[in-house]
């Protein structure tokens, strides 16, 4: 009851891209550095230990990045033409790549040297992995055929050709090392089970040339991606298409799981990287980047974000450390300075309490306490002690007045209620006149606060009209009217708008019961009537007019 | 609908007799209880309270009521303390009783004989087997004598013409030798008596009226409170006929109460403010207890100086402690102060309770208006308020001395069928500024919690007033819960709840679905049938039906005779 209640300050929830955690999360990404390669980056595979070295494969050559310092660690140029699909083994020691001439070749990243070759496909293998055990290498090829090889003899244990296109996709489980899935140009998803050399177990039809396909951690579903779209499938009920999801406007073509598979990413050529949420598939945030996306790379710490890109471009982005963003923002880390001798202070105070505990107050004195007061703002502090002018003063600093003028306005509001508006514009000089006519003049037209702006305005006008302005205060008043009669032309063209749509919605209602009644007449099917919606959007139509 | 039309044609008397009807069944039901003023027992401990025709006896630790003394015909004018404990009392008809405090029995019933008077305003007792009562005054209206009866002379007329209000009476001033001096109000002078040593005085100031009057229980010292709201300190009054005064100016509203400490250090004054003041005499400090809840009419100290209790306007007594604070409060019914600032032309329910009287079926409770901006649920099975809500979440605002300031007041209430949903539409409108500001707010009621929760606020959910707001009941409102509106701005809108859930958390929130309108009319009354399948609007003189589903314009009836719009 006798605690005063806060001014209300109102704000409309913003049209556009919500803020939310994801979106606080990803954008904490650093300004990306960029490394400029001959060909366009065809494969970026991370290793799945500290330090998380990234395998880059674009043109002729496999190379290691430390993320750290962006500098290329190792570099395998043994290759005649293009390699391919380079990955790291879990153990982060060795490193696979496929190439052009249909070898997949086996290197040490610690000594660099050429290790294993293993040979048989007749195209180029532009995928290939090592399965869960570390001892066993499938690759994908362009000669239509999947093949598991064994690493120490470097001979081929079973070859599955399937598939009637190239295969461009494919991926292992890592649960079990018999397990892997390959997707290819032909449309096809294939989940292959080594146990059974007869032909694969699960085959699905994607709808358009598969770019890559993705195992949960779990075994449970997996993902592929081709053409504009994504599609999920459960493996355990037999390949049944769970979700079919389309937010890119062109190809995508890389897909990776992030935030401890809590969250999918895809790339496209569409130039963006797009993040969902792996329970409802909704996108949750969206990255942009300069050049069509080929290929991306997560550290399993979601420190790093790197891309390949068309033009040749791998983009690498970190996360911002606490120390990073504390020389950014000096003045927050003030604060938390601040904050920590407060809390010293307190705790001071709490151990002199404790000493102090023995007093024991006899029963007849009453102890007052000392309640806690909460923070009060500047301008709720004037409001409460009637002082009108000095509150509104305290909302029209540069800061507030331009980056929340919802407070500005809210306070405003609150000197409307009081009635006491009049006295908080009156008698103003030069220089807080101009602060306050630009303010109006840079949200009159913003339509969540524009009846109290212009309330504002009306009184501003009023009290200053007959009073002799300065040319300077004049030119803004002048200014304040040009806006209103910008806005005032603004809703003029976009009225003319509204009218010729409905225009258009009344002519297609009309010519949907007419449809109607045509076929009332030329068959006997029974008789199609306009939808509730439909109805109702007509009686509306009529209503205006 | 030709019965329709009559009951129009004597709508605007019969709306008032109605609105009056209610407000002094409400009074009737004794809870009124700041119509006199308090008093405090002498051991502090309890304090009574006058009622109507009933006297309660709450204890001042707990603000329980302990007693409940029944025996008035008539209204209770005055109470007093007699002895340690008993307590007197008198009603308007000159009947006075006195009380054990303690068990609450009847010790003595007599009537007051004042030469043949039947009519009684005020009463008041200094001691001593001494009565002061108040009389209706012989020649001019809304004035009184003031008597003072003794057991053993005849009673004496004091004063002419003087001010009815309880406060305008007050005495005190023994001066160590227990001398008794009665001073009282009249519009523009306080007329003083010396009944021991019979002194007469009469002091005049300027044109402000006075308004509240007190007096120290020893010293020669006066206190008067003015209609601007000055309150002025008369030192000896009695012998001089050009006291020496001192201006303690705080108050911009007419000062309703002042009142001494009973140590006679400190002045406690209070108005419409809601802002007791707390002054040291002969010093210029004071402290100050603001935002009260609702204007103060009575300021009573207890005889051990440690508590104060103040009456205030919304029927609430408040206890505030030595600290200044606070601490308990006994809360009859709220009553809500009329609406100001309204156009002339709307019905006088409109000001009074504009929420009527709406049916909770979840509580059976009744919800109504409250202070401004509050809604209070009543039940009426157990004769208790269940609980006073803040609807509006707004500092209320006090008046300016020539300015009226409007605070945001609830104007519609609808509650769903199952009572989990609670619609509030708060107006706050300004003649003076031009400008108007309108929220519906949808309430969600949270068993764990026990009240309600904000749910959806919107700000202008029409251009114009918003004059009625239905749920949708039966089956199909209980599913899917959907509220119609209807402004003046001649539209009617639809709102449902919606679904917005997202990733992050669980969310519902109300958003208009339709907004239709007919034939450019004003929309005067809505309605459902009994299972909510069937939506009825006047617009003026036609009544439509909807299908609330499809929002299909079914029928539309009408009558040649009708001319005036169906309420």
């Amino acid at each position: 009851m006798a605690s005063f209640k806060k001014t209300q300050i109102r704000s409309l929830p913003k049209i556009g891209q919500k803020v939310t955690a994801d979106t606080l999360y990803w954008r904490k990404l650093n300004f990306p550095v960029t490394v400029k390669e001959f060909g366009p980056i065809d494969y970026i595979d991370v290793m799945p230990i500290e330090p998380y070295f990234i395998a880059v494969s674009s043109a002729a050559k496999v190379q290691i990045y430390n993320p750290i310092t962006h500098q290329v660690h190792r570099h395998f140029t043994r290759f005649k033409e293009a390699a391919y699909g380079a990955s790291i083994r879990s153990d982060g020691k060795l490193v696979i790549a496929g190439c052009d001439e249909g070898h997949v070749k086996l290197f040490d990243i610690g000594s660099k040297s050429l290790l294993r070759i293993f040979k048989g496909h007749k195209g180029p293998v532009h995928r290939c992995k090592f399965t869960t055990d570390n001892v066993h290498v499938v690759s994908f090829s362009d000669d239509k055929s999947v093949a598991l090889w064994d690493l120490p003899s470097e001979t081929e244990i079973i070859k599955f050709s399937e598939h009637s296109d190239y295969v461009r996709a494919g991926c292992v489980s890592s649960i079990s090392s018999d397990l892997f899935l390959s997707g290819s140009f032909d449309h096809t998803v294939k989940l292959y089970d080594a146990r059974s050399p007869t032909g694969s177990t699960i085959s699905v039809d994607h709808g358009s040339p598969v770019e890559s396909v993705l195992m949960y951690p779990s075994n449970s579903i997996f993902v592929s991606v081709g053409g504009t779209e994504l599609r999920v499938w459960d493996m355990l009920a037999g390949g049944r298409l769970l979700a079919r999801v389309s937010q890119h406007h062109k190809t995508i073509t890389c897909l990776h799981l992030a935030s401890d598979g809590k969250r999918l990413v895809t790339g496209g050529l569409d130039r963006h990287a797009k993040i969902y949420d792996v329970q409802s598939y909704q996108v949750v945030h969206t990255l942009d980047f300069p050049s069509p996306v080929l290929s991306l790379g997560i550290t399993p710490d979601d420190f790093t974000v790197v891309a390949g890109m068309a033009n040749g471009l791998i983009s690498m982005q970190h996360r911002q450390t606490q120390a990073e963003a504390r020389a950014l923002n000096p003045k927050q880390s003030l604060k938390v300075q601040k904050k920590s001798q407060t809390a010293y202070r307190f705790r001071l105070n709490a151990d002199f309490r404790s000493v102090n505990r023995t007093f024991n107050p006899a029963t007849d004195v009453e102890v007052a306490t000392k309640t806690d007061t909460n923070f009060v703002s500047r301008y709720d502090m004037f409001l409460r002690k009637f002082q009108y002018s000095k509150a509104l003063d305290t909302v029209l600093t540069p800061y507030i007045r331009k980056k929340k003028p919802a407070i500005t306005v809210g306070v405003m509001h609150e000197l409307i209620r009081r009635n006491g508006l009049k006295s908080a514009l009156a008698g103003r000089d030069d220089s807080s006149l101009s602060s306050i006519l630009t303010f109006l003049a840079r949200n009159i037209n913003d339509p969540s606060h524009a009846n109290i702006i212009i309330q504002v305005a009306n009184t501003l006008l009023e009290i200053y009209e007959s009073s002799s302005l300065t040319p300077q205060s004049e030119k803004l008043f002048l200014q304040l009217q040009e806006h209103v009669n910008r806005e005032v032309e603004y809703v003029k063209h976009l009225m003319e708008i509204e009218g010729m749509l409905h225009i258009l919605l009344a002519s297609t209602t009309t010519q949907a019961r007419r449809s109607s009644t045509y076929v009332v007449q030329g068959s006997s099917v029974k008789p199609m009537l306009p939808s509730a919606a439909a109805a109702a959007n007509a009686t509306m139509i009529f209503n205006v007019g | 609908m030709v019965k329709m039309a009559n009951k129009k044609t004597r709508g605007p008397d019969k709306t008032q007799a109605n609105t009056s009807d209610i407000v002094v069944k409400k009074l009737d039901d004794a809870t009124d209880i700041v119509r006199q003023p308090p008093v405090f027992t002498n051991d502090s401990k309890y304090i009574c309270i006058a009622s109507g025709r009933q006297i309660g006896i709450y204890s001042v630790e707990s603000a329980d009521k302990v007693h409940s003394l029944e025996e008035h015909t008539f209204d209770v004018i005055g109470l007093a303390i007699k002895d340690d404990n008993i307590l007197l009392s008198c009603d308007a008809s000159g009947e006075t009783i006195e009380w054990n405090i303690n068990n609450g029995t009847t010790l003595k019933k007599a009537p007051l004989v004042v030469a043949g008077i039947k009519e009684f305003h005020s009463f008041h007792y200094p001691g001593n087997g001494k009565v002061l009562v108040a009389t209706p005054s012989t020649y001019t209206t809304n004035m009184s004598s003031l008597w003072i009866v003794d057991s053993h002379t005849r009673p004496r007329k004091l004063f002419a013409d003087i001010k009815s209000t309880p406060h305008s009476i007050a005495f005190g001033c023994n001066q160590g030798n227990g001398s008794l001096v009665v001073v009282a109000l009249q519009d523009h002078s306080v007329v003083v008596k010396d009944i021991t040593n019979g002194v007469d005085k009469k002091h005049m100031t300027d044109q402000r009226k006075f308004t509240c009057v007190a007096l120290h229980s020893e010293k020669l010292i006066m206190a008067t409170g003015d209609i601007s709201g000055r309150i002025l300190i008369w030192h000896d009054f009695v012998h001089k006929s050009r006291p020496v005064k001192t201006v303690y100016h705080w108050h911009t509203l007419p000062v309703n109460s002042v009142c001494f400490s009973s140590e006679g250090e400190y002045l406690y004054s209070g108005g419409s403010e809601k802002v007791m003041v707390k002054w040291r005499l002969g010093m210029s400090r004071k402290q100050f207890l603001p935002r009260m809840g609702s204007s103060i009419k009575y300021i009573v100290n207890a005889p051990d100086n440690i508590c104060v209790a103040t009456s205030h306007s919304d029927n609430a007594i408040r206890f505030i402690d030595s600290t200044n604070k606070i601490n308990r409060a006994i809360i009859g019914l709220v009553k809500h102060d009329p609406i100001r600032g309204f156009a002339d032309t709307e019905p006088i329910k409109e000001s009074v309770m504009p929420t009527g009287l709406v049916f909770d079926p979840r509580s059976h409770g009744i919800f109504f208006n409250a202070q401004a901006g509050f809604l209070q649920l009543f039940d009426p099975q157990k004769n208790s308020l269940i609980f006073n809500m803040d609807v509006a979440n707004r500092n209320v605002l006090t008046d300016e001395r020539n300015l009226v300031i409007g605070n945001a007041e609830v104007l519609r209430v609808a509650v769903s069928p199952t009572g989990e949903w609670l619609a509030t539409l708060e107006v706050w409108s300004n003649m003076s500024a031009g400008y108007h500001d309108m929220n519906l707010k949808f309430w969600r009621y949270d068993a764990v919690q026990a009240n309600y929760e904000l749910n959806t606020d919107v700000t202008m959910p029409h251009q114009d007033r918003v004059t009625a707001l239905c749920f949708q009941p039966g089956l199909l409102g209980t599913e899917m819960p959907c509220l119609v509106s209807i402004g003046r701005d001649l539209k009617f809108k639809i709102w449902r709840l919606v679904d917005d859930t997202d990733i992050y958390r669980q969310k519902e929130s109300w958003s208009c679905d339709v907004a239709g309108d007919f034939r450019k009319l004003t929309p005067s009354a809505l309605s459902f049938s009994e299972d909510g399948s069937l939506m009825a609007i006047a617009f003026q003189d036609t009544v439509t039906l909807w299908d609330p589903t499809s929002i299909n314009l079914n029928t539309t009836l009408s009558h040649t005779l009708v001319q005036e719009p169906i309420e």
